[in-house]
């Protein structure tokens, strides 16, 4: 078991180090593209930028996963459907509050 | 003891045309400390990279304890991998870095090292090179897997800490296979059991130190 929680908390850190620049990104993109836009960058293309710039600037820290036994391909798709998850959950309570303050 | 058993044949490598590496073989069991020396430029980290699978090969053939592993993800949790490069991401603290690495019975004599008591609290950005050295080295060694590739271990560390990390690799040699390469070759001949020397490419599996000699790596004297 302690196997198990390892490897998910070593996936929510990496997932971690991407979120602020998945929300840097998407509010870039709420204040010259509207809520619409927003929406798509933080669920999908935010994410996927923010692996970008890793890519470019700290490939080695892959490294750091592979020797805890996750694959650089797992790692990106756990995360990103992780990102989906919360991504859409932000959504969600920032229409509510729309929607009762609006 | 269980004793595991690694080995690696065919290994071609082509760059522009070049063969980087070509027609190379090696095996490690448990206990064994192989230690491959070689000039810049001969090969030993794309040998490294490609047998732990970050880096692919034209042809390889990799079989631990008598079974194929053609993909990386099968070799993850039986290979460790020390780069040559820091590798544990910067924002993290010490003690995380720790605690994501290794498993929670393993904590308690980990922290009781000296070393490791001195950096603890800290962030990993804020370590000195030979600190992080010994960090990793420390994290590398401490995993569960049959076999660990160190690439140039001894980057960046004092003779203190060489001799600690010297202490630490023999002392895991007695669980698993171990595979070394580094300039220096000095401490890499003292700890090793079976040497290699790579040049243009190809293993030279060496019989006696005083190979280097004859084969032209080290000049006559130095060892």
């Amino acid at each position: 078991m302690d196997g198990f929680f390892r490897i998910s908390a070593n996936i929510f850190e990496f997932y971690k180090s991407t979120f602020l620049i998945t929300l840097s990104v998407s509010l870039l993109a709420l204040i010259f593209g509207g809520f619409e836009i927003f929406k798509i960058m933080l669920v999908v293309f935010g994410f996927w930028i923010s692996v970008l710039m890793k890519e470019v600037n700290s490939r080695k820290e892959y490294l750091f996963y592979y020797n805890n036994g996750i694959s650089k391909l797992k790692l990106l798709i756990i995360s990103f459907l992780m990102n989906v998850v919360f991504s859409v959950l932000i959504i969600w309570i920032l229409n509510q509050i729309i929607y009762l303050y609006g | 003891m269980v004793k595991n058993v690694l080995e690696v044949d065919s290994i071609q490598k082509q760059y522009q045309g070049k063969n980087i590496i070509s027609d190379l073989y090696l095996k490690c069991e448990t206990t064994d400390i192989v230690g491959i020396l070689g000039r810049n430029g001969s090969g030993k980290s794309t040998f490294l990279k490609i047998l732990f699978g970050i880096v692919a090969a034209d042809f390889k053939f990799v079989r631990i304890d008598g079974l194929s592993k053609s993909k990386t993800e099968d070799l993850l949790n039986e290979i460790s991998y020390l780069p040559q490069d820091n590798f544990i991401p910067n924002l993290f603290s010490v003690e995380k870095a720790i605690q994501l690495s290794i498993t929670k019975d393993k904590w308690k004599a980990f922290y009781e090292d000296e070393m490791i008591q001195m950096i603890r609290n800290k962030k990993i950005k804020h370590l000195s090179s030979g600190q992080l050295r010994y960090l990793e080295i420390k994290l590398i060694l401490n995993k569960k897997t049959k076999f660990v590739l160190l690439d140039e271990p001894y980057n960046g560390l004092s003779p203190i800490m060489i001799e600690k990390v010297n202490t630490l690799i023999v002392e895991n040699s007695k669980r698993r296979g171990i595979i070394i390469t580094d300039h220096n070759y000095e401490n890499v001949i003292k700890i090793s059991t079976k040497l290699a020397l790579m040049q243009e490419g190809k293993m030279h599996h060496l019989k006696d130190k005083s190979e280097l000699v004859t084969r032209g790596y080290l000049k006559s004297g130095m060892i």
